[in-house]
């Protein structure tokens, strides 16, 4: 009984004993300085492996863990190719409750070098394939061989078209500066993704820039010109054309996603073509051939818009070579000899002409560009905008008026220009959620166009209806096309706001007006002499009549017949319209033009611009300085005559006389009279209405600035009275907050910045930072400046915080390389644009070598390569320490020029190559006796100068043959 | 003992030409990177002159030839990262001999990070070159 008893307690004391557990789930997200997923990382708790990332670097896994207690997670990968500093955390196991561990691990990255070029350091770095390429970068990644395989040549198949063979994670390190391409010849004679940053003058996202070199065998091909075909784009863009080395730059407003084309051509060389269909890297090589390619293009182009004709067939002497691809584009290679008459003909389906047929005289650079047109006349697609209001003190008031006018307007606009068969409706919010993806917004883009940007492949113009509210209402249409410029408008007063009905009639009666004023397109059925048919009559909603002029597009030949252009090439008149036809005059064709089926008709406006001489300027007066006033629509007796351009200014009718308006929203409208035998320029001045402003913002009580002038603090609860147009709004003195700048345009006459459209300020997480790092604590630091997002103006200073905390305070140089690494990874820092971020690349180096130093009695391989990739970091970043400021530049030349010869001294420590031994001495001379004594000297630098002195004798030493050895 | 001086203390013994010695560095371990390099001065009997000899301290400062120097004049330097360079003539005359070196310490090295220009203001590099990041 006594040993049951015994036995018994025993048990239970082993079990009271028994520390208590609970389970930690580990949530890891393992990613390089690069912000590649890492696959197949050991993850390590307490020395124990637990299990390994998937390819998207993730891990989820859980452990039974004593309470209480403070455990070490380790993430470690090994790889061929490259050394990846491990990452080490520790986490407090606080309770018995279940907990998450929640792991967003940066594994620094350096490529293993090969045993040449640890010998050779002075030498080009080595491609990932082995073979040596002037400038490119070496770094690769596992999975480098496969994705290398992804990209396929195109039609034709003869040039060798290749991707280099390099890095798919871009390496912030040794890339060539795209300056070259920049600098000595501009980086795109059309670069999408500028103009796409241009729009509204914003930058979104940082640019992505693609180095194309282009060599024919060994030697580099100048003058080659790189066309861009993007996923989605039915046109091939000029990209860049290469320099004498062979290199161009073609910039992207952001990395381009899907499948990109790029098409190189050279006088005397086959087209190449380079299809590539998933991950673009920084550097495209394409190799040429010499020979001769036939590129003809099939297009058609509809409101200024030119499209690619797919599908079309292209006949070669009369037997069929190929169809054109998305962009309209065939290369045939030819093999004929020079000088031969060669017959090409193509064949597209559903346009016109049905067939067409040329000869070419084989050259070294045959170009057929053609220019077809749809059988149906295009509807013009267009998109209907929100109403603008302007006028009218209390908006609020008006609110439930002005939302029933809108919907009227759009029901009534639908009915009246959507209705017509001439005009298709692009939904709002398409252009909306596009506008947005490429930086912008819908105002912005009907105030400055969309030419240059994807929006021009979806709509061809824009209506903006306008309400201004005065004791006459003025209800307006404007039409706006893709350059920003109206043109067509309409307006009618309306007797009140409250009278709805009036609504449906006016705009029926601006559509009408519309119709006589929107310059249509069609195409040539057929010419029959000195008269020809076009597709555009007098039931597809056209409203084309007699006397109605049409510009004539089609091709002309240039003097010696050599090559074809396209363009205007003669004028029509209406005679007789019929139910879906015109017949028309020619009044004058250029000389070597033909005129045939397929040829493109623009309406020219119903307005005789040939009899305009007299000019109006108009501008707004604010202040002791004038501005001039766009696209404000100037109406004579009522009917829309035009309207002003960027410069406030129009040509009228010289004929014309009777009552002159003009209307812009957000002034008050302008009466005048026009003469009949007014000649003269007049300038007009139009009075901006004013705007009601209310401010909030959260927190409250920020310094609220318009114009610069403080004009109270948050929350303003009694409106301000502002001028409309653009002012500068300013948030400031928040403590912990970050201050709040804008430019408003209030044209709308009131804007209320209340409620849930109060300004929310940011938390100034920098600053809180600063304050918890000077009370000594670091970690939190670290902590809030991890919440400043990628997306934020902040970001990169962030990372730079960090590294700086890392390197100089917990002495984590590992993670301080990652930090360093990642500001070093953005583009523009990248490539040196950004000179501020200068310091992060001196940084990055120092926390590389550093690395190594705590790497150097574990691991000397990997310590070496973190030495070798220092000094590439640090022998890059040389030329640019000019761009230090004054005050900070002789740490940083110290720092720099120290720690390159330190990490060659101990590459020859570790290595012990002679080479090496003979470099590291001059690397200490250089250093003692050039900016040792030419740089002003602290006391961090007096340290440098004499360990400096210290490895010089010892390598000097060696060098001069001592014996003994310098290993340990 | 006063820095900035080195006292050298010489043990004569029976053995052959040797050297050891100490190098004194105020407590502080001495990292792998501390060496001492002997130089012979004088020519040899045959009228060539021998090379020098690195050989490593052990973190405690302590140091000694494996091998049998030749006779005569010989500089002997410790060659310290973080100290500066201390120095010494010892003349061997085929029997072993005990330096004592005094380091004295160079200020700290601290890695310091070099900082970004917080703001577009604050103006222009060395070379004078406009920080601003560019408009794009």
């Amino acid at each position: 009984m006594v040993r049951q008893v015994t036995i018994w307690l025993l048990v239970a004391l082993s079990l009271c004993c028994k520390p208590k557990e609970t389970t930690v789930r580990f949530l890891v997200d393992a990613r390089t300085n690069q912000g590649e997923p890492v696959h197949a990382a050991q993850v390590i708790v307490d020395g124990k492996i637990i299990g390994q990332t998937t390819n998207d670097g993730a891990f989820r896994g859980e452990l039974k863990l004593p309470v209480a207690a403070t455990k070490k997670l380790e993430i470690k990968k090994d790889s061929d190719t490259h050394y990846f500093a491990p990452y080490t955390q520790t986490f407090d196991v606080s309770s018995v409750t279940p907990q998450e561990v929640t792991v967003a691990a940066v594994l620094y990255f350096v490529p293993k070098p090969s045993p040449e070029s640890a010998k050779t350091l002075a030498g080009p770095p080595i491609t990932a394939a082995g073979s040596v390429e002037e400038g490119m970068q070496d770094v690769t990644t596992d999975s480098d061989a496969e994705r290398q395989s992804e990209s396929h040549v195109d039609q034709p198949r003869e040039p060798e078209l290749t991707q280099q063979n390099l890095p798919s994670i871009a390496t912030n390190i040794g890339d060539e500066t795209p300056k070259e391409g920049i600098e000595n010849q501009g980086v795109a004679k059309t670069s999408l993704g500028e103009e796409k940053s241009r729009l509204d003058g914003v930058v979104t996202e940082a640019p992505h820039l693609v180095t194309i070199h282009v060599v024919s065998g060994t030697n580099p091909l100048a003058g080659v010109e790189v066309a861009v075909g993007e996923e989605g784009a039915s046109q091939l863009k000029s990209g860049c054309t290469t320099n004498q080395r062979g290199r161009c730059v073609i910039r992207f407003a952001k990395k381009p996603s899907g499948e990109l084309n790029l098409v190189a051509t050279k006088n005397g060389f086959k087209t190449g073509v380079l299809k590539i269909t998933s991950n673009l890297r920084d550097k495209v090589r394409i190799q040429l051939e010499q020979g001769r390619t036939l590129d003809v293009y099939a297009v058609t182009e509809s409101y200024g818009h030119v499209y690619g004709l797919e599908d079309v067939e292209v006949h070669v002497r009369g037997k069929l070579v190929g169809n054109t691809d998305r962009f309209g584009r065939l290369s045939y290679v030819f093999k004929g000899k020079g000088e031969e008459l060669v017959p090409v003909g193509l064949k597209p389906e559903s346009y016109i002409p049905e067939q067409f047929e040329t000869d070419f005289v084989a050259s070294d650079q045959m170009t057929l560009v053609k220019y077809f047109a749809p059988l149906e006349p295009p509807a013009a697609r267009i998109s209907l905008l929100n109403l603008v209001v302007s006028g009218g003190a209390n908006r609020r008031d008006l609110s439930k008026r002005l939302t029933e006018i809108n919907r009227l307007l759009d029901t009534s606009v639908r009915k009246h220009i959507f209705g017509s068969m001439a005009f298709k409706e692009v939904p709002l919010e398409q252009i909306e959620q596009r506008a947005k993806k490429i930086g912008t917004d819908i105002r912005t883009v009907a105030k400055r166009g969309w030419k240059n940007t994807d929006l021009n492949a979806m709509m061809d113009a824009v209506i903006q209806p306008n309400l201004m509210i005065g004791p006459k209402p003025v209800l307006e249409l404007m039409v706006i096309n893709s350059d920003g410029k109206t043109i067509a408008a309409a307006k009618e007063e309306i007797v009140s706001i409250d009278d709805l009905n009036a609504v449906d009639k006016n705009i029926a009666k601006m559509a009408e007006r519309i119709d006589r004023v929107f310059p249509f397109e069609g195409a040539v059925l057929k010419r029959d002499g000195d008269r020809v048919v076009i597709n555009l009559g007098r039931t597809q909603g056209f409203g084309i009549k007699p006397g109605d002029q049409f510009d004539l597009y089609g091709t002309q030949a240039e003097k010696l017949g050599r090559r074809q252009s396209f363009g205007r090439i003669g004028t029509l008149t209406v005679r007789s319209v019929q139910d879906d036809s015109a017949i028309c005059g020619i009044n004058q064709v250029l000389p070597r033009a033909t005129v045939g089926r397929g040829d493109l008709v623009k309406l020219r406006g119903r307005k005789n611009s040939e009899d305009r001489t007299a000019e109006i300027r108009v501008f707004e007066g604010r202040g002791n300085t004038a501005h001039a006033v766009s696209q404000a629509n100037v109406y004579l007796n009522d009917e829309w005559i035009g309207s002003t351009d960027a410069e406030g200014r129009l040509v009228l009718p010289q004929t014309g006389s009777g009552e002159l308006k003009i209307v812009k929203i957000g002034f008050s409208e302008h009466h005048g009279v026009l003469s009949a035998n007014g000649k003269n320029s007049s300038n007009i001045v139009m009075q901006r209405l004013s705007a009601i402003l209310k401010v909030d913002s959260k927190p409250s009580k920020a310094t609220v600035k318009i114009d610069g002038n403080v004009v109270g603090v948050t929350p303003l609860v009694t409106p301000i009275t502002v001028h409309s147009g653009f002012i500068k709004l300013e948030l400031e003195g928040v403590p912990g907050y970050r201050g709040y700048k804008t430019v408003l345009e209030l044209d709308q006459g009131a804007l209320e910045l209340v409620g849930e459209e109060s300004i929310v300020l940011d938390p100034d997480l920098r600053s809180i930072a600063l304050d918890l790092l000077k009370s000594g604590k670091p970690e939190e630091a670290i902590d809030r400046l991890n919440q400043v997002k990628p997306d934020h103006t902040d970001y990169l200073m962030a990372r730079h915080e960090i590294g700086e905390i890392y390197l100089n305070q917990l002495d984590q140089p590992a993670k301080a390389a990652a930090a360093f690494g990642q500001v070093t990874a953005s583009e523009a820092v990248k490539q040196f644009n950004d000179k501020r971020f200068v310091p992060s690349h001196i940084n990055e180096g120092i926390a590389l070598f550093a690395t190594g130093e705590k790497l150097a009695l574990e691991n000397p391989e990997a310590a070496r390569a973190h030495y070798q990739k220092a000094l590439e970091v640090l022998d890059r970043v040389m030329p640019f320490l000019r761009f230090v400021a004054a005050k900070d530049y002789p740490q940083a030349v110290h720092n720099v020029d120290y720690h390159r010869a330190l990490s060659r001294h101990r590459l020859w420590t570790v290595t012990q190559d002679p080479k090496l031994l003979v470099e590291t001495v001059r690397g200490w001379r250089n250093y003692l006796e050039g900016s040792a004594r030419t740089i002003p000297v602290n006391d961090d630098a007096k340290a440098f100068i004499g360990n400096a002195e210290v490895f010089l004798k010892q390598a000097s030493a060696q060098l001069g043959g001592a014996r003994g050895t310098m290993r340990q | 003992m006063k820095r900035g001086l080195f006292f050298l203390s010489v043990v004569a013994s029976s053995c052959a030409p040797s050297l050891a010695g100490r190098l004194d560095s105020h407590g502080q371990i001495l990292g792998p990177d501390a060496k001492v390099n002997i130089t012979p001065l004088a020519a040899t009997t045959s009228g060539q002159r021998v090379g020098s000899i690195i050989i490593s301290v052990k973190p405690d400062g302590t140091f000694a030839t494996e091998e049998q120097l030749p006779v005569g004049d010989c500089l002997v330097e410790a060659l310290v990262p973080g100290f500066a360079v201390a120095s010494t003539h010892v003349n061997l005359d085929g029997s072993s001999k005990k330096i004592d070196l005094d380091l004295r310490p160079l200020p700290r090295t601290s890695l310091r990070a070099s900082q970004v220009q917080r703001t577009i203001e604050d103006g222009r590099g060395a070379g004078g070159a406009n920080l601003a990041p560019p408009s794009l």
